[in-house]
C-alpha cells in the first residue's frame, strides 16, 4: 500500500511546488515584491481598469474631435494597446508593478499566467511590447528556471505567476520574500489592501520617486499660481503617498493621499470649511471652490510667484492700484475673508438675437467684512473698470457698455451692457458678457452677467441639484455633463468651423466629429474634484459619475 | 492703335503657329491663375485647349453652396474678432472652388493694402475682403468706389475723420500714388485738392455715410481738372487720368506673367486694358493668352509669395489641412493676411527669397511631408495611383530627368513626402 500513499504525497508536493490556482488566490501579487521598492502598484482586476481607461467617454470624445487622443491615429496610445494585447494572457488576476528610482531606475512585475504559458513566452511577448524586436532568445539556468533576454530582464515561472524584473538582483529578492521581508507586509500596503478598489498604489518614500520626474513647468503667472500652488506645495512637501482606483461602472474615482513629514504652513491656504457663498440651481454648469487666504496670498506674492512671472506681476500689481485710485489693492483685499467661489451657469440672453457663439455667465464671489468708505471705493473700480474696457474697445470697433444699476430687494446691483451693433450682419454681434457686481450682505459677488447676479440673489443659500456639494469645504469643484452638453450643442456652429480650421476636416467630417463627441460624453453625469488638507495629510480626489444606462 | 500694333507679344498665341498648347502650357496656366492643381486638373486642362482651359481656369460661375458658406464662416469669425482664424477661413477658400477669385482678391489685398493693425475693426475687414472677392474681377472703376467707400478703408486711411477745417491727405494721396496712377503722375496741389473734395465722406453706424454739411463745396482744380469735386467726382477723374489703364495693366502683368516691363509693353497693356473695357477679368483672360504669357521669358519667372507657395503645394496634393496653421506659417514667412505691413503692401518678387525666408520656406515643405502626423495635418485626396512624376511635373513645372528619380523613389508612395522634398529645391520657389 506503500505506493499509492507515496503517489499521493508526491502528487501534493507537485501540487505545492508547482503553484496553481489555490497558490495563486492564497498569496498576493504585492507579495513577490520586496519591501524597499520606491512604488508598488497593484491592479486588482486589470481587465477592469483597462476597459474602464479605454472606453471611458471623455477619452471617446476626445478621439473624435483631436487624433491624439485617438488609439488608431497616435503612435503613442497605439503601442500602449499593443503593449496590452501581447500582455493580455499573464495579466489575468492581479498584476503588481514595482518600481526603484534609484542610479538606475528598476522595474518588477508579478503577473497571473494561468495558462501556463511560461518565463520564455512572456519575455518574448514582453520585448516585442517594448519594442524590441531584435531581442535574442532567452537564455536561461534549467536548474531555477530563471530566463534570462539581454537588454529585457529576466523572468521565471512561480507558484502560478511570472515574476520579472530588468536586473537579476531584483528578481533573486523576488524569489527569497521570507528572507527579506515582503512590500505586502507594510503596515501601511496591509491598511490600503483591505479597501475594495481596483488599484491601490502606496509609494513609501515619494522624493526619489519624484526626483526625476518632469513635472512640466510650474506655473508662473499670478493666477496660475493662485490656483495651482497648494497642490504643487503638497507634493513638495510629500513624504509617501497613497493611491486608490474604483473603475465600478457608474462611479469612477481616484483618490491620492500624500503624507507630509511637516505640518503644511497654511498661512495662504485656508483650512477652514466654508459655506457656499454662491448656491446652485437648475441652470448651473459647474463650480469651483478656492480655499485661499487672498490678503495673505497678495502680501506674499513677489515670493510664491516665480522669478520668471515677476515682471508681468509687477505690472499687473500697478494696473490694479490704478483701478483702486487712492488705495493700495493690499487695503482692498485685506477686507475680504478667506475662501473664493466661482459658480458657471447658462446665459441668457436679454435680446431676440443671440450671439454666434453662446458662452456661459460666471459669477465670483467672497465674503467680506469691508465698511461703506470702502465698499464705495469697490464700486467706483468697477465703473473705472467699464471706463477702461469702453476707451480700449472703441479702438478695436467694439461697441461701448452702457452703465445701470438695478434691485433685487435691498441689494443694489451696478452693471453695464454693451450698446446693440448697428453694422450690417452684425445684429448676431451680441456680446455675452454684461458684467455685474452687488455687495449682498456680507457677500461680494462679481458676475459676468447681471442676469445670472439677479438669480444669485434671489436663491435661498441651499437650493438646487448639488446643494450638498456645494457645501463641501477646501478647494474642490464639479462640472455637470448635461447642461455642458446643451452648451456645446448651441455652439454646433463655432465648433464645426473651428473643427475645420484647425483640424482641416470637411464640413460633414466635422459634423460627425461633433456628433461623435457629444454621444461619448453623453455617457458622463459629471466629474468633480477636490483638494483637502487634515494635519499632514492632503487628499486629493478625481471622481466621474457615468451614466450606467447608456 | 490696336494692341497688336503696339507690341506683338500681346497679341493672342495661336496655337500650332506660335508654339503647343499641351501638359506643359497647361501646368503653366494652372500654376499662375490658381497657384497650382493636381496632376489630374492638369492633364484636364491640356485635353480641353487653350480656350477650354482659359474658360475653365477663369469659370465665372457663380458661388457654390459650400464656397458661400465658408463665405459666412468668414463673417462669423470677423464677428468674434479672430483675425487668425480669418485669415484660416481665406486660405480654405483659396483650397476651394474658385481659386483664380481668391489669387486675384490676394492681388487686390495687396494694391489696397489694409491693416487689421490699425482698422481694428474685423467686421470691416471682411467686408473689404468680399468685396475684393465680389468686385475684384469686375469693372475697375467700380471696384475702386466700394474699397474707397468700405468702412475698412475709411478708418486705414483716415478719411472717415477729414473735416473742412482740416482736410486729411492720406486716403487723396495713396488714391494717386498707390490705386491708380503711381509716383510722378500727380502734384502735390492735386493731393491738397482733392483731400479738400473727398470731406463729407464718413461713417455712421459702421456704414459710410455722406454728411454734405461736412463737404467742403468749394471749386477745386485736380489732374487739371477745374469744379466743385466732391469725392465721387474725384475717383472718377483718377479712374479716367490717361496713366490709370497703364498702372493696373502693368501690376497685373507683373504679378500674373512677368516683373519686366519695357516702354513698349507698358504701352501694349494700357491699350490692352482700353479694349477689355476696364474689366479685369477681360483684360487678364486675354493676356493669359497672349504670346508674351507662354514665352520661355514667362515661364518659371516669378517668385512665389508665401500664399502662392503654400496654396499651390497644397493644391498639387488636393489637400485638406488645418488653415490656422497654415495661415500661421505663412505669416511667419512675411505674409500675414489682413495684416500687411504698409500702405503699399507687401514687398514681392526676389525681396521673398532672403535668407530667414528660403529656411522657412524650406520648413515648410517638411511639415506638408509629415502628413497628418504634423502640425498641419496634412491630407492628400490624390488618386493613389497617381505617378510620382506627374506630381513632380505639376508642382515644379517640368518633367523630372534622371537626377530627379532618386528623390521620386526616397519619396515614393506619398506625393506629400515628393512635394515636401521639391519644396527644398530653389526652382521651387518659381512659377
Amino acid at each position: 500500500m506503500l505506493a499509492p500513499r507515496m503517489t499521493t504525497a508526491a502528487a501534493l508536493i507537485l501540487l505545492v511546488f508547482s503553484g496553481g490556482v489555490h497558490a495563486q488566490s492564497e498569496r498576493s501579487a504585492v507579495s513577490f515584491l520586496p519591501d524597499d521598492l520606491d512604488l508598488a502598484v497593484e491592479l486588482v482586476r486589470p481587465g477592469d481598469v483597462w476597459t474602464a481607461f479605454r472606453s471611458h467617454p471623455l477619452l471617446a470624445a476626445g478621439a473624435a474631435l483631436d487624433p491624439r487622443f485617438d488609439f488608431s491615429e497616435n503612435a503613442d496610445l497605439r503601442r500602449l494597446e499593443r503593449a496590452w494585447d501581447l500582455l493580455r494572457p499573464f495579466a489575468k488576476g492581479p498584476i503588481a508593478v514595482g518600481f526603484r528610482n534609484r542610479s538606475t531606475p528598476r522595474l518588477a512585475l508579478v503577473l497571473g499566467d494561468p495558462e501556463g504559458l511560461g518565463a520564455e513566452a512572456f519575455l518574448r511577448r514582453f520585448a516585442r511590447a517594448i519594442e524590441k524586436e531584435d531581442a535574442p532568445t532567452p537564455e536561461g539556468d534549467p536548474e531555477d528556471g530563471i530566463l534570462q533576454l539581454e537588454g529585457v530582464g529576466q523572468a521565471v515561472a512561480r507558484e502560478g505567476r511570472i515574476l520579472f524584473a530588468t536586473h537579476p538582483p531584483l528578481l533573486r529578492r523576488m524569489l527569497r520574500q521570507d528572507l527579506d521581508g515582503s512590500f505586502a507586509a507594510r503596515e501601511d500596503w496591509v491598511e490600503l489592501a483591505t479597501e475594495p478598489v481596483e488599484l491601490r498604489a502606496l509609494a513609501p518614500d515619494l522624493p526619489p520617486l519624484l526626483a526625476k520626474a518632469d513635472g512640466g513647468d510650474p506655473p508662473k503667472d499670478l493666477f496660475g499660481v493662485l490656483l495651482l500652488a497648494p497642490f504643487a506645495a503638497d507634493l513638495e512637501r510629500a513624504r509617501s503617498a497613497r493611491l486608490q482606483g474604483r473603475f465600478r461602472s457608474g462611479q469612477q474615482g481616484l483618490r491620492l493621499e500624500l503624507v507630509g513629514e511637516d505640518p503644511a504652513p497654511e498661512d495662504w491656504t485656508h483650512s477652514g470649511r466654508a459655506t457656499s457663498l454662491l448656491p446652485s440651481g437648475p441652470e448651473t454648469l459647474g463650480r469651483l471652490q478656492l480655499d485661499r487666504d487672498l490678503a495673505e496670498f497678495w502680501r506674499r506674492r513677489f515670493e510664491l510667484v516665480p522669478a520668471a512671472g515677476r515682471q508681468g506681476l509687477a505690472e499687473f500689481t500697478q494696473g490694479i492700484n490704478t483701478f483702486f485710485a487712492g488705495i493700495a489693492f493690499d487695503e482692498v483685499l485685506a477686507g475680504l475673508r478667506p475662501g473664493t467661489e466661482v459658480i458657471i451657469e447658462r446665459n441668457a440672453f436679454e435680446t431676440d438675437v443671440e450671439p454666434d457663439l453662446k458662452l456661459p455667465a460666471f459669477a465670483l464671489a467672497f465674503r467680506h467684512e469691508m465698511d461703506e468708505p470702502m465698499k464705495d471705493r469697490f464700486r467706483a473700480a468697477f465703473q473705472t473698470a467699464i471706463g477702461i474696457i469702453n476707451a480700449d474697445g472703441g479702438q478695436k470697433g467694439r461697441q461701448p457698455m452702457l452703465q445701470a444699476t438695478a434691485r433685487v430687494g435691498e441689494v443694489e446691483i451696478l452693471a453695464a451692457r454693451f450698446l446693440p451693433d448697428p453694422r450690417e450682419g452684425c445684429r448676431e454681434l451680441r456680446y455675452n458678457a454684461t458684467p455685474a457686481m452687488a455687495f449682498a450682505g456680507d457677500r461680494l459677488i462679481l458676475s459676468s452677467s447681471r442676469v445670472l447676479l439677479e438669480r444669485i440673489l434671489r436663491r435661498p443659500s441651499a437650493a438646487g441639484p448639488t446643494a450638498a456639494e456645494d457645501a463641501a469645504g477646501g478647494d474642490g469643484g464639479y462640472v455637470l455633463a448635461e447642461p455642458s452638453l446643451e452648451l456645446l450643442r448651441a455652439n454646433r456652429t463655432p465648433l464645426q468651423d473651428s473643427l475645420r480650421l484647425e483640424r482641416g476636416l470637411e464640413e460633414d467630417e466635422a459634423g460627425a466629429a461633433l456628433d461623435a463627441a457629444l454621444a461619448a460624453t453623453s455617457k458622463l453625469r459629471g466629474f468633480s474634484f477636490s483638494r483637502e488638507r487634515e494635519g499632514r495629510i492632503a487628499r486629493w480626489n478625481l471622481s466621474f459619475r457615468l451614466d450606467p444606462r447608456r | 492703335m490696336s494692341v497688336r500694333a503696339l507690341d506683338d507679344r500681346l497679341a493672342p498665341y495661336r496655337v500650332g503657329r506660335d508654339g503647343p498648347f499641351g501638359l506643359d502650357e497647361a501646368i503653366h496656366l494652372a500654376r499662375r491663375v490658381e497657384c497650382g492643381a493636381t496632376p489630374a486638373r492638369m492633364a484636364a486642362l491640356a485635353a480641353a485647349g487653350l480656350e477650354g482651359a482659359l474658360d475653365e481656369v477663369l469659370s465665372d460661375a457663380p458661388a457654390s453652396p459650400a464656397e458661400a458658406g465658408l463665405l459666412a464662416m468668414g463673417a462669423r469669425i470677423a464677428r468674434r474678432g479672430d483675425t487668425d482664424a480669418l485669415a484660416a477661413a481665406w486660405l480654405l477658400r483659396f483650397l476651394g472652388e474658385r481659386p483664380w477669385r481668391e489669387h486675384l482678391a490676394l492681388f487686390w489685398h495687396d494694391h489696397f493694402a489694409t491693416s487689421q493693425d490699425k482698422v481694428a475693426d474685423l467686421v470691416a475687414m471682411e467686408v473689404q475682403n468680399r468685396i475684393l472677392l465680389e468686385s475684384g474681377a469686375g469693372p475697375f472703376a467700380a471696384l475702386l468706389e466700394r474699397v474707397a467707400k468700405d468702412p475698412a478703408m475709411l478708418l486705414w486711411l483716415d478719411q472717415a475723420a477729414s473735416t473742412p477745417l482740416r482736410p486729411n491727405e492720406n486716403f487723396a494721396r495713396e488714391l494717386f500714388e498707390l490705386f491708380t496712377l503711381g509716383r510722378g503722375h500727380y502734384a502735390e496741389s492735386d493731393v491738397l485738392e482733392a483731400a479738400r473734395a473727398l470731406t463729407g465722406w464718413s461713417l455712421r453706424g459702421g456704414r459710410f455715410a455722406w454728411r454734405p454739411e461736412a463737404h467742403d463745396a468749394g471749386e477745386k482744380t485736380i489732374l487739371g481738372e477745374r469744379g466743385a469735386f466732391d469725392g465721387d467726382a474725384v475717383l472718377a477723374i483718377a479712374v479716367a487720368a490717361p496713366r490709370r489703364r497703364r498702372f493696373i495693366a502693368e501690376k497685373l502683368c507683373r504679378w500674373f506673367v512677368r516683373e519686366e516691363i519695357d516702354e513698349e509693353l507698358g504701352s501694349g497693356l494700357a491699350a490692352l486694358m482700353e479694349e477689355a473695357g476696364d474689366v479685369t477679368a477681360v483684360f487678364l483672360r486675354r493676356l493669359l493668352a497672349s504670346r508674351l504669357f507662354f514665352s520661355e521669358a514667362a515661364r518659371g519667372a516669378l517668385v512665389r509669395n508665401p500664399v502662392q507657395l503654400a496654396v499651390g503645394a497644397l493644391r498639387t496634393l488636393d489637400a485638406r489641412v488645418a488653415t490656422t496653421e497654415l495661415a500661421r506659417r505663412v505669416a511667419d514667412l512675411g505674409l500675414a493676411l489682413f495684416r500687411p505691413p504698409s500702405v503699399e503692401g507687401w514687398r514681392n518678387g526676389t525681396a521673398w527669397l532672403d535668407s530667414a525666408g528660403l529656411v522657412g520656406r524650406q520648413n515648410l515643405g517638411v511639415l506638408i511631408a509629415e502628413g497628418e502626423d504634423g502640425p498641419l495635418r496634412v491630407r492628400s485626396r490624390l488618386e493613389p495611383e497617381t505617378e510620382g512624376a506627374a506630381v513632380f511635373r505639376a508642382f515644379l513645372g517640368r518633367a523630372p530627368d534622371e537626377e530627379d528619380r532618386r528623390l521620386l523613389v526616397a519619396a515614393h508612395p506619398d506625393p506629400r513626402a515628393l512635394v515636401g522634398a521639391l519644396m527644398q529645391e530653389p526652382e521651387a520657389q518659381l512659377h
